[in-house]
């Protein structure tokens, strides 16, 4: 070999040797902001990320300005959120961002967005409801029990079992309604005591609950997976019985995402597009207000001035889509924002 | 006419036990193909080195050896392979001539095959995949064994320590006479895997230490060979692997202790047949995969059990020494039975394949082919290929070549049949690929640049659906264009020392041109995990009893995202191998250091799934050789 080829290669591998990258691991230059600002009206969009991937972000938009920061948590905290954001729920001042796969709640402070503290020792935590001061409850996909937390020192002090899987919950007069999505009941408990005192029955894979001006609770089955029919049931917390019973005339129907108007007059979920009922309606609306137009939406949302917000995963491996309607189901906006968006938490 | 049958003959008889390679008579330019290859006018690449690797897997083979992008989640863990911007499932391997792509995934994991059960690894792009089978839309790589019937004795012993617990032994032993061959190959390969890293997802990014990451693979080749004549050659090919593995997380999540194990089993014979001007190759196979996957905090215990039978059948005919036609007839039945079925599936295929090929006197050659299968009894798209070879010097030292096929992709048992959600309506995926070559080869030198194109219509994507379900789709139509660069040279320094040097460089622009879906963002953006560039080098300075090799890997940024917002940072990481060779009589001993990701590099393949820092190896190997010559 000749000498200019044997410099030629020494040059080479010490060109490689001299190659520092700074750049570990995945990267969005575009998602990086140094200066969030909080503002009152802010928007947080909770993306769950791909399972396994560990790529579960929040996207924050501000309806003022229309500005879009994407992956905000890891800006503002310098890490990312870890994997499958399931929820997000605000409590005594702080934000409850469950994160699924991570078997982790990372507590947000609702002012600046910085995290306060991290909850970890979950099995798969899936929704965070808050009992009082101290206490709070966290339900869970396979630990087949509930999850009971210390607020003060964030961490799980005890356990519920629940005999599978549990979804949403919702606290009314010291008592907690838990879904049990792959069964056809809601449970509750006493959230003084921690025990199930009864369970109502409704159409199978009831995932999500609200409770209205009237302080009646609303309950939605989707009704599996062609299994049966989905039921929407209003329900007098009192005396646990049902008070109306809507049902879904399309087996294949698979109705989702409960969600109620700031007011709690007007009931919102996701069939097929957005559907809207008022809460003294008695039976189903027949078309949506907002049709998917060959989207499939995936989150829902309604704003404290009953904008609309509506997420669109589309393929799932790439940026989703919010939709933004007002309260007359007018398109006013839409934008991108992180992988597979499925939650909204109004400021 | 006498003289042309002994030529083939004695070319025959060199080569009978070589599987799936030709010969070259490089006075005439004539080759003898004693099974079905791809014509001269295809480019293949034949990796090198391999008994350098006989200890990793083909994962660890092609990562190093060729610029091809391998997704690895870490060492010995999942592993898939995309050629040209294609996906996994659609590069088809094959062992001896039998796929061996699992029939419910599609695609094959490259850390279940040990190198050690191989002896010869060609990778066949683009068209050329035609002449192995279809699905192949990114290519094929093939995989062979085959004996020396010159050998005696060699029997090697080979020992292997490293950083986090790798611990490697393979003992083989390799005897017989003219007539009768025998290989046998035992390993054991285990390693904690408990490297350090760097941990982005926790606050101050902390070193940490991998967990729920060890490995342990057994495996057993044992090989018999048979020429009782000129004529006819015999072949009992078996190999077994047991392999478990923990699975890491992805970082951010709690290790939950998930592991797999995987149990295959491969069993073939073989009969070879060669009288005058034509050759006869039989196969019959018997593959037996087994998969168990368990992760006991989501209550997952996933089997996938899958019996095959193959059956494969050559047949070359030459006419002269320029005109040859080819046919190949192929009959197989995959069994399986998966958690994720919930009842039992089979799929019987058979195809027949033509080819014709013709050469000139002075340097031209042309081959026209074409393959018809026959999926459960349903005619699958016809598979046309096409390819010329043109020497623009006389003295045949420059050459060009182009050609096409259209190929498709059945759907894997799983798209069809996982519940919920398989779908039966699926149509196969369909591609359209063509290449160009220029080729300058001049002993010791080689070279090699091809461009090429190819269009995949009916691209399968897994989404959900509005009642949740999740179900493969025929979504997207998916662009790839780009050039290959290869360049092989030899230095020779003096009478004790040369030099070899062998390069590769891809790019590769694969872009998704349209979709089945309204809200699609990805349209005219680069697929995720393909990089754009790619490229190795393998250096290897042989002086005296010293042997250095310098191994340098380059992949490019890929997008994670198919908006291509997020993307993970190029990698570069070095190897640097250090041996030294003792040899008497027909003992040898060698002794040797490696060092792994010289540069001390903190990378990820594959998002959030950390690889080692520096590392190093040593290893021993002790080797009695005789040849009965």
């Amino acid at each position: 070999m000749s000498k200019f080829s044997s410099y030629i290669f020494i040059v080479f591998v010490l060109g490689f040797a001299s190659c520092k990258k700074q750049e570990i691991g995945p990267q969005c230059p575009t998602c990086v902001d140094e200066n969030i600002t909080v503002k009152y009206d802010d928007v947080l969009i909770g993306c769950e990320g791909n399972f396994g991937w560990g790529n579960a972000s929040i996207s924050l938009f501000n309806p003022t300005n229309n500005s879009i920061t994407n992956t905000v948590f890891q800006n503002i905290n310098g890490y990312a959120l870890g994997d499958v954001l399931q929820s997000m729920t605000e409590y005594n001042g702080h934000l409850f961002v469950v994160v699924n796969n991570s078997g982790k709640i990372e507590v947000l402070d609702t002012t600046t967005y910085q995290k306060t503290a991290t909850i970890s020792g979950l099995t798969s935590p899936r929704y965070f409801c808050g009992i009082n001061n101290s206490k709070a409850y966290v339900s869970d996909l396979f630990s087949n029990q509930i999850a009971i937390l210390d607020l003060g020192s964030n961490a799980v002090i005890g356990s519920i079992n629940t005999g599978g899987w549990t979804e949403e919950m919702l606290l009314v007069n010291d008592k907690v309604y838990v879904c049990r999505p792959d069964t056809n009941f809601i449970l509750q408990i006493n959230a003084t005591t921690n025990t199930i005192e009864d369970t109502i029955i409704l159409a199978k894979g009831p995932s999500s609950l609200v409770l209205d001006s009237d302080n009646k609770l609303w309950a939605l089955s989707s009704g599996g997976i062609n299994d049966e029919l989905g039921e929407l049931n209003q329900i007098d917390p009192s005396t646990n019985n049902i008070i109306q019973k809507m049902v879904f005339s399309d087996i294949s129907n698979s109705p989702n995402n409960l969600k109620i108007s700031p007011d709690g007059e007007t009931i919102y979920y996701l069939n097929n597009g957005v559907n809207q009922l008022s809460i003294y309606a008695s039976s189903l609306p027949t078309t949506s207000i907002i049709s998917q137009n060959g989207a499939l939406f995936y989150g829902l949302g309604i704003s404290p001035t009953n904008d609309v917000y509506v997420s669109d995963a589309v393929d799932y491996v790439q940026a989703g889509i919010v939709y933004r309607y007002d309260s007359t189901a007018s398109l006013v906006h839409q934008f991108s924002v992180g992988i597979i968006p499925q939650g909204f938490w109004f400021k | 006419m006498r003289v042309l049958k002994n030529y083939f003959l004695v070319l025959f008889s060199s080569v009978a036990s070589v599987n799936a390679t030709s010969q070259t008579d490089t006075l005439k330019q004539v080759e003898v193909a004693t099974t079905i290859t791809p014509a001269p006018s295809y480019k293949l690449i034949k990796v090198t080195n391999i008994e350098s690797h006989v200890t990793d897997n083909l994962a660890d083979l092609l990562s190093k050896e060729t610029p091809i992008y391998i997704k690895s989640s870490g060492p010995g863990g999942l592993s898939t392979i995309s050629i040209r911007g294609a996906g996994a499932s659609h590069t088809q391997l094959y062992w001896n001539g039998i796929s061996i792509n699992s029939p419910t995934l599609g695609q094959l994991d490259l850390a279940t095959l040990p190198v050690a059960f191989i002896d010869e690894a060609e990778i066949h792009l683009g068209a050329s995949s035609v002449v192995d089978g279809s699905g192949g839309l990114g290519g094929a790589v093939q995989l062979n064994t085959s004996a020396n019937y010159k050998n005696k004795l060699n029997a090697t012993f080979r020992k292997e320590l490293g950083s986090f617990g790798i611990d490697k032994s393979l003992f083989s032993i390799n005897a017989g006479n003219k007539k009768f061959q025998s290989k046998t190959s035992l390993f054991r390969n285990s390693s904690f895997n408990d490297f350090k890293y760097i941990d982005i997802s926790k606050e101050n990014s902390p070193i940490s230490e991998r967990e729920n990451a060890e490995t342990i693979q057994y495996g057993i080749k044992q090989e018999f060979y048979f020429a009782p004549n000129k004529e006819n050659h015999f072949a009992i090919k078996s190999n077994y692997l047991d392999s478990y593995r923990q699975i890491s997380s992805a970082l951010g999540i709690e290790t939950k202790g998930e592991h797999q194990t995987d149990k295959v089993l491969r069993l073939m014979g073989e009969w070879r047949n060669g009288k005058n001007k034509t050759f006869q190759h039989l196969r019959l196979a018997f593959v037996k995969d087994e998969l168990n996957y368990i992760d006991t905090s989501l209550s997952i215990n996933s089997r996938i059990r899958v019996d095959s039978y193959k059956a494969t059948y050559n047949f070359n005919h030459y006419f002269n020494y320029l005109l040859k036609l080819s046919a190949q007839v192929n009959a197989g039945a995959d069994i399986a039975n998966s958690t994720g079925f919930g009842a039992q599936y089979q799929q019987n295929r058979q195809s027949i394949f033509l080819q014709f090929e013709q050469k000139s006197n002075w340097g031209y050659q042309y081959n026209i082919a074409a393959r018809q299968e026959v999926i459960d009894g349903k005619l699958t798209p016809l598979i046309p290929t096409i390819g010329v070879k043109y020497f623009l010097t006389k003295n045949h030292h420059f050459a060009i070549n182009a050609n096409a096929a259209r190929n498709y992709k059945a759907p894997s048992l799983n798209e069809l049949y996982w519940n919920p959600g398989g779908n039966t309506d699926l149509l196969p995926e369909i591609g359209f690929t063509s290449e160009m070559g220029l080729t300058y080869t001049y002993r010791k030198l080689s070279f090699g640049i091809s461009p090429y194109y190819s269009l995949v219509d009916n691209w399968i994507q897994w989404l959900p659906q509005e009642s949740g379900i999740w179900t493969p789709i025929n979504v997207k139509q998916v662009e790839n264009k780009g050039i290959e660069l290869e360049i092989k040279k030899m230095v020779k320094i003096s009478n004790k020392s040369k030099l070899h040097l062998h390069s590769g460089y891809n790019y590769v622009n694969s872009i998704n041109k349209s979709s089945a879906l309204a809200t699609d963002n990805s349209i005219g953006r680069q697929l995720v995990y393909v990089p754009k560039h790619t490229f190795n080098i393998v250096a290897k300075l042989e002086i005296k009893k010293w042997s250095f090799t310098y191994n340098q890997t380059v992949s490019g940024k890929v997008f994670i995202d198919a908006s291509n917002i997020t993307y993970m940072p190029y990698y570069a990481p070095a190897d640097i191998n250090i041996s030294y060779s003792l040899k008497k009589d027909m003992k040898s001993a060698d002794i040797g250091l490696k060092v792994s990701n010289l540069y001390n590099e903190d990378y990820q393949i594959m998002a959030n799934r950390p690889l080692p820092g520096r590392w190093f190896l040593l290893f021993l190997k002790v080797n009695l050789n005789a040849t009965n010559e």
